[in-house]
């Protein structure tokens, strides 16, 4: 029976097993894509013949599509052999993470809602009802009351000042701001994990120096010194993510230090030791990937905290180039009609809480999952 | 106490110069110089150089880097060519009006997140303590900007225009036109108005990383033996958490002070942008985007100053109220 349900709906082996919120998920993606697909079929089919951007989305619908119905279908089978759901072994550090991690709803809820934000992101050229630069109001016979109108069927969160439709602009303009925090934050995390563990490991002079650079770093409001940096340089994405990543590695290699210290003076690192690693053997095999976990809530918690950022320099005006929706500038667009037209800036607003939440809320079940600290304070 | 005090100033001033050091040379990687405010278009290649000459332009870096260092050092921050006056003055005219918004969200995030976190922490797992931590982590993850216009839309216009409530709080500047001819209290009064809504966006923002903060620390302390001793031996609930658990709770919250300064500088240059209060932030972004160089400089030295003097507070508080610290550092 649940052999032949996952052949034919994904999720549903797993809804008839009692795993409401992993089938139900996978139902009602691999639904809503199918849904997408059907209903918009001209312009899926006009993709094979379209940019980068489509062939992308196109990849991405027919990846989701099968992929969701490959786990469902291999996950159902294996869930009727071994009689229970998936994750047998012994599972090592994070798969324990990610065991305790499956029990939080909040975070799992988070977790899910990252996922739909970058497959909407992806999916934009199927899901945008209008080109972000469409301006209804000034085609040819165009209607001028299409200016600021407000939410409708038509426009599900109203047009701009151009008569542009907002929630267009929202899915093109995730690109910048959810593409930024994930690049922002790969680059600060790597070169903050970098410099932090030499730091840590090595010490004397090269431990001084590293640290002194992160206080000062460290010492200035990381919007001020963004705002600097980004406005005396050319603005291009380039510098922007630069510039984010510029002013937050310094934390992480504050947090790598001090994880790198404790670690050293552990059993397993004199025992490293005592058989002649190398040092760097001992700090990349060794030390580094006990690290892990903490590091790991830290980058999570740093994308938030970058994508508020970034929205705040496009507000101020100094983020990627005007005309590029971005949703901090998309929300700067609207406070001068905040009276007039309040879904103009409200909206965009609301997806960069939504955003932010979701990563906090992964954030914060991470650290409970992953963090030793944190248990072991609750241990006590 | 003493030596532990003059021990940790001491160390702040080595950071200032880092972080003078720092803004010079970050700006001066920066394409462009002061000397392009002169351009005028006719202007010869020649002249240019010439004022860049007579600036001190051309001379190398580090010279350039030396002058201005001890030019800074006496208190001379330039000259602003946009302002047509020093630097120090334009400066010491915002600073106040950034001190006045800080200090006054400060108080009342600290307060009100202290009082939800430690709420939170007493009926920890019940619904009012899932219902509150919703609340502050959506606060937390809101871009400050955002919450200021939606604060203004609901009690500045909607108020006033829709539903007619009897009071709607001004949205822009530090007072009203014309509000130096009013009497005293009158003035004193159109200042608090101006006040309210630039401080409840910074205090809510800031209020919901205290009280996630607030809630962890406590937390950890009700969990002590100490604090099951206190309940065996038969105090009141109020008695263990007010006496015991606070006092020990809210030391670490004394490090947040720390922590959360050059976050609370960063929002305020967002909220007076958005209320164009004519504070230190509303005036570096338009510094910034006048490329006037000597006020950039020197405000963002500023603010990195003050994010070292608010550290080195949160250290010597830390000092006050945790004797160990004293202890261990020598």
């Amino acid at each position: 029976m649940g052999r032949r349900a996952g052949f034919l709906l994904p999720g549903l082996p797993q809804l008839l097993r009692g795993r409401v919120l992993g089938g139900g998920f996978a139902l009602f993606l691999w639904l809503g894509l199918l849904t997408l697909a059907v209903t918009r079929f001209d312009r899926v089919r006009g993709a094979l013949l379209g940019d980068l951007d489509d062939w992308i989305a196109l990849l991405t619908l027919a990846m989701v599509l099968g992929g969701v119905w490959l786990w469902s279908f291999r996950a159902g089978r294996r869930s009727m052999v071994t009689g229970r759901g998936s994750g047998e072994g012994s599972p090592g550090a994070l798969g324990q993470g990610w065991r305790a991690f499956r029990r939080n709803r909040m975070a799992l809820l988070g977790l899910g809602t990252i996922c739909l934000f970058y497959l909407a992101m992806l999916l934009t050229p199927f899901l945008a009802p209008f080109e972000p630069e469409f301006r209804e109001a000034y085609e040819v016979g165009g209607d001028m009351t299409r200016r600021l109108a407000a939410p409708s069927s038509v426009h599900l969160m109203g047009t701009d000042e151009f008569s542009q439709d907002i929630l267009s602009r929202i899915l093109y303009g995730s690109r910048i701001s959810l593409t930024i925090g994930l690049l922002a934050v790969g680059i600060s995390v790597t070169l903050g994990t970098f410099l932090g563990a030499i730091a840590g490991y090595w010490g004397g002079l090269v431990d001084t120096a590293i640290m002194r650079l992160v206080d000062m770093v460290m010492a200035f409001p990381r919007l001020v010194l963004l705002i600097v940096i980004v406005a005396l340089f050319p603005t291009t994405i380039f510098i922007v993510i630069v510039a984010l990543a510029f002013t937050q590695w310094p934390s992480t290699a504050r947090m790598v230090r001090g994880e790198i210290l404790a670690l050293k003076e552990r059993e397993f690192c004199e025992a490293a030791r005592a058989l002649g690693f190398s040092r760097g053997r001992i700090l990349f095999r060794h030390l580094l990937p006990n690290a892990l976990g903490p590091l790991i809530v830290v980058a999570t918690l740093g994308i938030g905290n970058t994508i508020v950022l970034e929205a705040g320099l496009s507000f101020l005006g100094l983020g990627v180039q005007a005309g590029t929706p971005s949703w901090g500038s998309m929300v700067s667009d609207g406070r001068d009609y905040l009276m007039d037209a309040w879904w103009v800036a409200t909206f965009p607003g609301f997806a960069i809480v939504l955003a932010v939440l979701a990563f906090n809320l992964v954030g914060d079940g991470l650290r409970d999952a992953l963090d030793p600290r944190q248990s072991e304070g609750a241990r006590r | 106490m003493l030596s532990f005090s003059l021990r940790r100033t001491l160390l702040a001033i080595p950071l200032l110069l880092g972080v003078a050091t720092l803004v010079f040379f970050v700006l001066s990687l920066a394409p462009g110089d002061a000397a392009s405010i002169y351009l005028r278009p006719g202007m010869t290649p020649e002249t240019l150089e010439h004022i860049r000459r007579s600036m001190g332009l051309d001379d190398p870096l580090l010279i350039r880097y030396g002058r201005w260092l001890l030019a800074f050092l006496q208190g001379d921050f330039g000259y602003s060519h946009f302002y047509q006056m020093p630097v120090r003055d334009r400066i010491l005219a915002a600073l106040p009006n950034t001190l006045i918004l800080a200090s006054g969200a400060l108080f009342f995030a600290f307060l009100i997140g202290i009082l939800v976190g430690v709420l939170q922490a007493v009926k920890e797992g019940s619904f009012l303590d899932s219902v509150l931590s919703g609340v502050t982590l959506f606060f937390y993850s809101m871009p400050s900007f955002w919450l200021a216009l939606m604060l203004i839309l609901f009690f500045s216009l909607s108020a006033m225009k829709l539903w007619n409530w009897p009071f709607s709080f001004p949205v822009s500047g530090i007072q009203s036109p014309g509000a130096d001819l009013l009497a005293p209290w009158d003035q004193f009064r159109d200042r608090i108005h101006h006040l309210v809504l630039p401080t409840l966006t910074l205090t809510l923002i800031l209020a919901g990383g205290v009280a996630r903060y607030v809630r962890t620390s406590m937390l950890d302390v009700i969990r002590q033996d100490y604090i099951r001793t206190a309940r065996a031996k038969g105090l009141p609930e109020t008695r263990v958490i007010m006496k015991h658990g606070l006092r020990n709770g809210l030391i670490p919250v004394v490090t947040l002070f720390g922590v959360y300064f050059p976050f609370l500088l960063s929002g305020t240059v967002l909220i007076e942008y958005v209320f164009a209060w004519p504070g230190m932030g509303q005036l570096m972004v338009e510094s910034i985007l006048r490329k006037d160089l000597p006020v950039v400089l020197a405000g963002t030295f500023l603010f990195g100053g003050m994010v070292v003097l608010g550290n080195l507070l949160a250290d010597l508080l830390y000092g006050v109220v945790d004797p160990r610290i004293r202890q261990s550092d020598g």
